[in-house]
């Protein structure tokens, strides 16, 4: 799996896995470079995940007998009506 | 003049109170009864107690619920209720006055609805749909949220403000539905079905904000409630506020009291992510550290042994390879950890100098950039450019004022 692709529980699983295996102290002093940069690229992904990723809010909407999916207009909409 | 009963001494205050206390606690009616009425003047005192009257368009009645026994009350009780009380009624002796001693209190006027009401819930119940067994678990980190509200709610912007705050990677879809009146459960069902239907909703949150019993109505509905039943998808109902109980919070997966309350139980809080993952990098790094250090030591060791044979062929190949992996390490880290590159400077500059085809001893020198980088060539030096000098007893630290070119005849 590309580590781009993952989320967030695919990347903390494999950098726990990485880490294993650091900590097992049996890899060449190579390998353990590779594994270490594996884990950090990770780490990175994941921060930008968590602090830089926005998800989208979309709506579904009926339109013309189908269903269709459009961006949702967030905050700062008219007709908010509080009592709902 | 005389009345008959005037050979009586005159009683004391204390003891007509305390006659006409015992008078009521001798009436069967006093002792148990409901009575309907409109709360006013309440008050929740500090200690725990509710004071308050009871009043009908003629007359009122004062009343007073301790603690023990109006922690039960599932809704506030506020000035203008319509409720039904029970208890039984006594004598005050110290104020000489009565008051009811309340030990319940409902919620009055919702007469067929409520009962309605109770009746499906009752139903339900003894069908197993409330069972806790039923309940699926909430995934920790969904990918997309299904959501089922008016898309001109404060139910959607609370939890859109939330989801946004909380954990904004996470994707939603919102299926606008009508949340009163006839034809909402009809609505709410559909959108339901339609979401579950999806293989990329990890779970769904319907509701709408608060409203009066009658204006929650829908999500009383006993189609809503086995649609929600049937369900595959986890699903949370946030169904106004915190005193409103409905059907549809029975038999929902997870109930949360608010729609906002439902933004935060279906993400995780991101900043304990961050502290999760800041912590697992932390060991990771801290892993490569101890490797290195490792490795320098078995070098150091091994120049130690062989320092005075003829070491330098098989050590020099040691040490290209540590070279190279300071160099990969230099690259691709990582600008997070602070002090990482400067430790790792650190490591290379010790190798640099175990090195024994570098004799300090004899006078040379081992010149490095402020990096601890060692120098080997005058490529790239600059006038003014700062330096450091390590000699065998210490070290010092330069201005460059001229550099020379030597003609390449060396081999």
């Amino acid at each position: 799996m590309k580590i781009k692709d993952m989320n967030y529980e695919e990347g903390y699983e494999r950098i726990q896995e990485l880490l294993q295996e650091l900590e097992g102290g049996e890899l060449k002093l190579q390998e353990s470079v590779e594994k270490f940069k594996e884990a950090m690229d990770i780490y990175e992904h994941l921060r930008g995940l968590l602090t830089k990723a926005e998800g989208e809010v979309k709506q579904v909407l009926e339109r013309d007998g189908s269903l269709q999916e459009e961006d949702f207009p967030g905050q700062g909409q008219e007709g908010i009506d509080e009592s709902y | 003049m005389k009345e008959g009963n005037d050979h009586m001494r005159p009683l004391m205050v204390s003891e007509v109170n305390g006659y006409i206390k015992k008078l009521f606690a001798g009436d069967i009616l006093l002792t148990y009864l409901q009575i309907e009425g409109e709360i006013s003047n309440f008050t929740h005192h500090y200690s725990g107690h509710m004071y308050f009257s009871l009043k009908d368009d003629k007359s009122r009645i004062k009343c007073v619920m301790f603690k023990n026994d109006n922690e039960a009350i599932d809704f506030k009780p506020k000035d203008g209720m319509r409720v039904v009380i029970s208890g039984h009624v006594s004598v005050y002796e110290k104020d000489g006055s009565y008051q009811v001693y309340v030990r319940k209190m409902e919620k009055q006027g919702l007469g067929d609805l409520y009962r309605a009401f109770e009746e499906l819930k009752k139903k339900l119940a003894e069908e197993g749909l409330f069972d806790q067994e039923r309940k699926a678990p909430l995934p920790r980190i969904p990918k997309k949220i299904g959501v089922v509200t008016s898309s001109t709610g404060a139910a959607i912007r609370d939890i859109t403000s939330i989801l946004k705050r909380r954990y904004p990677a996470v994707n939603m879809l919102l299926y606008p539905a009508l949340v009163q009146g006839d034809g909402a459960p009809r609505d709410i069902i559909k959108a339901l079905k339609y979401l579950d239907s999806r293989e990329d909703i990890d779970v769904i949150i319907v509701g709408r904000g608060g409203g009066s019993f009658e204006e929650l109505g829908a999500f009383n509905d006993e189609a809503l409630a086995r649609c929600i039943a049937d369900l595959v998808t986890p699903v949370i109902s946030a169904v106004g506020h915190e005193t409103d109980f409905t059907i549809a919070d029975f038999v929902a997966d997870v109930r949360a009291a608010t729609p906002s309350a439902a933004a935060e139980l279906s993400v995780p809080d991101r900043r304990t992510l961050l502290d999760e993952v800041s912590s697992i990098g932390s060991s990771v790094l801290g892993e490569m550290e101890k490797r290195i250090s490792r490795e320098y030591d078995k070098l150091d060791g091994l120049m130690k042994r062989l320092s005075y044979s003829s070491p330098y062929r098989s050590l020099s190949d040691k040490q290209m390879e540590l070279d190279g992996i300071f160099r990969q390490l230099e690259h691709s880290m990582f600008r997070r950890f602070s002090g990482y590159r400067e430790r790792l400077a650190g490591y290379d500059a010790r190798l640099k100098l175990s090195d024994p085809g570098l004799p300090l001893e004899k006078g040379y020198g081992i010149v490095t950039d402020p990096d601890g980088r060692i120098i080997r060539s005058i490529e790239g030096i600059r006038l003014k450019d700062v330096i450091s000098v390590r000699l065998k007893d210490g070290s010092l630290k330069a201005r460059v004022e001229e550099v020379f070119e030597e003609a390449k005849d060396e081999n």
